[in-house]
């Protein structure tokens, strides 16, 4: 919006439309006839015998775009210099250089806001404010989550927009994070990895199929997710989503450890213990996403519908959760 | 082995299979005569949404799926 508009009067003013004795009538020309034809016509005009020089002095300087020149220049020599001179301090041509570089900043700063739409780096700095003593304790939550009593996440009121959000992982046991997941999921990779050096069937293929299957296993999962959670009318953050599929790695990792190091049947318990802890705390953090506590949302959540929830709630927490550990195994 | 691949193949094939539901003859027996009815009163229910997603698959991703699978038959004719 604000390019064209501004810099019209330096594209049309220049432009000669006739020779030269009209050339008064051609400054007053409306704006949008003169910017097309603009660059095609003014070598004809420099190359009209009739024009006196000080009219080339007057249309040269203000002639924006600097390729035009060296065409229409070569027929008259003598003033080359100074209209070359005049260009760089001519105040139209400092308006034009100051309008170019708004346009640019305009654009830069578009481009970073469309950017910040779709890839919005607050919302995944969220999951990342994590410190020594929340990750100990929720890995430990992970394993252990029989005893844990609050489970809904806190809600903290910012101080400078006056907006109820959640508090970040660092204040917070029970929100969501995406540290610990990412950590786990890397530390399966080079654990599975290490054990079949150990074994001597490690090839550096395996990486690349190990990591293709468990990241095709993390998509239908979450998409399993998603779907149901849309079918059922919750609504629910897929990065929060994300985040809670990926603590079943910490499972993962103790049975891939267990069964290198033991016989098959401290392998079963090993998961059968793990899968429980993980399905329970899976349980009970999905359940702010799938029922909201009712002074949140006094929305239209029937009994019907929320039955189902807590249905689907606990054969995804248990079945799905035991399903997808025995296959990523 | 199941991986990425795989997974991209196994989506399209859905989708495809979504795509090509009849409306008359299959979507409106599974839902029973509910005409997409709007701002009407009636309580949305899990196969009301279910209804309403598959229309939308159905619009929005038919020129994709034609494309995709133009894309794929090509790949597994030549290099398959």
């Amino acid at each position: 919006m604000q390019y064209p508009s501004a810099s019209s009067p330096p594209l049309h003013h220049p432009v000669p439309q006739h020779p030269v004795h009209f050339q008064q009538g051609g400054y007053g020309n409306p704006a949008g006839a003169a910017q097309s034809g603009g660059t095609s016509r003014q070598p004809q005009a420099y190359r009209n015998p009739y024009a006196p020089p000080q009219g080339v002095q007057q249309t040269a300087p203000q002639a924006q775009p600097s390729t035009i020149q060296p065409q229409g220049m070569p027929n008259v020599i003598p003033n080359v210099p100074t209209a070359l001179n005049s260009i760089l301090s001519d105040p139209n041509a400092q308006l034009g250089f100051e309008v170019g570089r708004n346009a640019l900043n305009y654009g830069q700063e578009y481009i970073g806001r469309n950017m910040g739409k779709y890839m919005d780096a607050g919302a995944f700095s969220y999951y990342f404010q994590v410190s020594n003593f929340y990750v100990f304790r929720k890995l430990l939550l992970v394993m252990f989550p029989w005893r844990h009593k609050p489970w809904s996440r806190q809600i903290v009121r910012s101080d400078s927009t006056g907006q109820d959000t959640y508090a970040t992982p660092r204040e917070d046991l029970n929100a969501p994070d995406m540290y610990i997941p990412i950590m786990a999921f890397t530390t399966y990779m080079v654990v599975f990895s290490i054990i079949q050096g150990l074994l001597g069937q490690f090839h550096p293929q395996l990486l690349g199929i190990v990591t293709s299957k468990s990241l095709a296993l993390m998509v239908v999962e979450i998409s399993f997710l998603k779907l149901f959670s849309y079918l059922l009318a919750a609504s629910s953050s897929l990065l929060d989503l994300i985040a809670y599929s990926g603590y079943k790695f910490i499972a993962i990792t103790l049975v891939t450890l267990a069964a290198a190091t033991s016989s098959s049947l401290v392998k079963w318990t090993t998961f059968t213990y793990t899968g429980a802890a993980t399905a329970f705390f899976m349980l009970r953090s999905l359940r702010y996403v799938l029922l909201p506590e009712s002074s949140n949302s006094t929305s239209t959540v029937n009994s019907g519908m929320r039955q189902k929830r807590i249905q689907f709630l606990f054969i995804y927490s248990f079945v799905c959760q035991f399903v997808f550990m025995w296959l990523l195994l | 082995m199941f991986g990425l691949g795989l997974l991209f193949y196994v989506t399209i094939l859905l989708l495809n299979a979504v795509a090509i539901l009849n409306e008359e003859r299959f979507l409106a027996r599974l839902i029973g005569d509910e005409s997409p009815s709007f701002g009407g009163h009636n309580p949305e229910t899990i196969g009301t949404r279910l209804l309403t997603l598959i229309r939308a698959i159905r619009t929005v991703m038919r020129p994709i799926l034609v494309v995709f699978n133009i894309v794929i038959i090509f790949y597994e004719l030549v290099l398959g």
